[in-house]
């Protein structure tokens, strides 16, 4: 672990909305090649700590460093051509274009030819397998074509950080699964994935690290297999079945 | 592919408006010119509202400041409007920047992008309305050059030059909007209509798109503005600036298709016609009961075929026909 490079550093960040506190000084660290996650209850903090990150929300306190340079307070955009990919819990397709259409806004972030965007666009979407989508109109898209299409959009940007909030929400078990295979290959394909999930079964079976938040606070990082043992964990979040595990 | 089959189709249609002036004459010939011009205006506020999304109800302030700009420069220094033109067009983007630059700068979006624009064109109608030096509500005439300089002075005694004027205008703008959609620009507008956040984190940098087109849009469209002043040889600030001059450059492609190509031509083809035709039906209902209480009949008319059209075509027609075609292609 030690010898892997640090991607992201987030260091002691604080985030105040009035007088109500999102996150009381939340330190990260994401190494590259790894697959993080972050857990905890809703209203956690998990998805704010993610707007902090992309630039939707400047930090109160603390900063965010990426390939060891600040990044703080910079717009989502900046970020976005820094190499921080990000999908959304509520999916937000472009419903006036097509799907590849989708696909190649991201690829032109990298170019401005959309010729290439293009290639890169189908080039992505051959990765993904989602080759018969494409010609479906957008709003005709169900939720887990919306999810795919999520991630091959942020995928075309060539991102070397992936910040996946809730990809498997709404997803049936088998769709699940199907997610599961799309994320190992795109680490293997050497992105660097940190994500927000409740689904456990996939957070167990990803990961390499998981974080636990509870009211802006960390309250464990470690491996998946002891994530389950841990008393606190429990507690505020797993509940007593997953303690049989 | 796609473009193979329009080609003929364009070709042959632009034949067909070349060849326009030599069988049409005076009313026919006006009711072209006025839905190119609507086109035209409709096309230029297509750039911004249509593909960026961005609801502008105050493309009428440039429209207006391309008129009156190429129109005082020529009264007071005898400056030549084909020139004035450009003036006024640098000096309506100039505007368009200004307001633009405010409102994306912080983050207005929707409906309060579109009272702000409102108030923008009520401002700049109050204002020429209350100088003396702009005409005040009298309105400007221009000083009328006859002999063969006319033309070098954008000044012509017959309706076909205005008439090739607005063609090629309007062609030239389809050109470049046609450019423009095809470009990582038309992508990046469009994506930002889409959903403007989830763009900015796919690297779209939105506040510096909006104003690009918002540029182009007013630039443009102020040359609308100078073939208007040309045309009628009067001017007046309640006919191009305000809210209501600013809705019916809007509804050209609301009707046609915002965001496409050609809605917004097609729409002016459909709304001028449509108009002209209602007024004619009052005309003869009015003779035929022998009465005079009719006045604004063929605006109820054309209002009520106004929201006909938007119950049962909210995307417009081109709108319509591109998920006919979608649902066939499934």
């Amino acid at each position: 672990m030690g010898s892997m490079k640090r991607l992201l550093e987030i260091d002691q960040i604080k985030k105040n909305f009035g007088g109500l506190t999102a996150l009381l000084g939340v330190d990260l660290l994401v190494s590259e090649g790894q697959i993080k996650s972050i857990i905890g209850p809703n209203g956690a903090g998990k998805t704010t700590l993610f707007n902090v990150i992309t630039g939707f929300h400047r930090p109160s306190e603390g900063r965010i460093l990426f390939r060891g340079k600040n990044i703080t307070g910079l717009p989502p955009e900046k970020i976005a051509f820094s190499g921080i990919g990000r999908t959304f819990q509520l999916v937000k397709p472009f419903l006036n274009m097509t799907p590849l259409e989708n696909v190649m806004v991201g690829a032109l972030n990298r170019t401005s030819s959309v010729r290439e965007a293009y290639k890169k666009a189908m080039n992505v979407i051959k990765f993904l397998g989602l080759e018969k989508k494409v010609k479906i109109p957008a709003h005709a898209l169900t939720i887990e074509d919306r999810k795919h299409l999520e991630l091959a959009r942020s995928l075309a940007t060539s991102p070397s950080l992936l910040l996946l909030d809730e990809v498997m929400a709404g997803l049936n078990p088998a769709e699940v699964n199907v997610m599961i295979e799309l994320i190992r290959k795109i680490r293997d394909d050497g992105v660097t994935i940190l994500l927000i999930e409740h689904v456990m079964h996939a957070v167990l079976t990803l990961s390499d690290e998981v974080v636990v938040v509870n009211y802006g606070e960390k309250i464990y990082e470690g491996g998946p297999q002891s994530v389950v043992k841990d008393p606190r964990v429990i507690e505020v979040y797993l509940g007593e079945e997953y303690s049989f595990l | 592919m796609r473009s193979r089959f329009y080609i003929p189709f364009l070709l042959l249609l632009g034949i067909l408006f070349l060849v326009a002036p030599l069988y049409f004459g005076g009313y026919l010939l006006e009711i072209l010119i006025i839905a190119l011009w609507l086109g035209y205006l409709g096309s230029c506020w297509n750039l911004i509202g249509g593909y960026a999304g961005q609801i502008s109800l105050g493309h009428g302030t440039f429209v207006g400041l391309g008129a009156y700009t190429s129109t005082l420069l020529f009264s007071h220094l005898g400056l030549t409007p084909w020139v004035g033109m450009f003036l006024g067009a640098f000096l309506a983007a100039a505007i368009g920047l200004f307001f633009g630059f405010l409102c994306f700068r912080f983050r207005v979006r929707g409906a309060y992008f579109l009272l702000i624009t409102m108030a923008m064109a009520e401002i700049f109608r109050l204002c020429f309305e209350h100088i003396d030096f702009f005409g005040a509500t009298v309105g400007l005439f221009l000083p009328t050059i006859k002999g063969p300089k006319a033309g070098l002075l954008y000044q012509f005694e017959e309706k076909w030059p205005f008439y090739f004027i607005i063609l090629a205008m309007t062609a030239g703008l389809l050109l470049v909007s046609s450019i423009m959609e095809h470009s990582k620009i038309g992508f990046y507008l469009k994506a930002i209509k889409g959903d403007e956040d989830a763009a900015r984190c796919l690297g779209v940098s939105a506040s510096r798109y909006k104003l690009l087109a918002m540029g182009l849009s007013s630039f443009f469209i102020a040359f609308g503005g100078t073939f208007y002043a040309q045309y009628r040889m009067y001017i007046r600030p309640d006919l191009l600036m305000g809210i209501h001059f600013s809705v019916e450059i809007v509804l050209a492609p609301i009707i046609g298709g915002m965001g496409t190509l050609l809605g917004p031509v097609l729409g002016a083809f459909l709304l001028v016609p449509l108009e002209e035709v209602s007024r004619l039906l009052t005309d003869l209902l009015k003779h035929s009961l022998h009465t005079k209480g009719l006045i604004g009949l063929h605006l109820i008319t054309y209002g009520v075929a106004l929201i006909l059209v938007v119950r049962f075509m909210p995307y417009g027609i081109l709108g319509l026909f591109q998920r006919l075609k979608e649902r066939w292609v499934r």
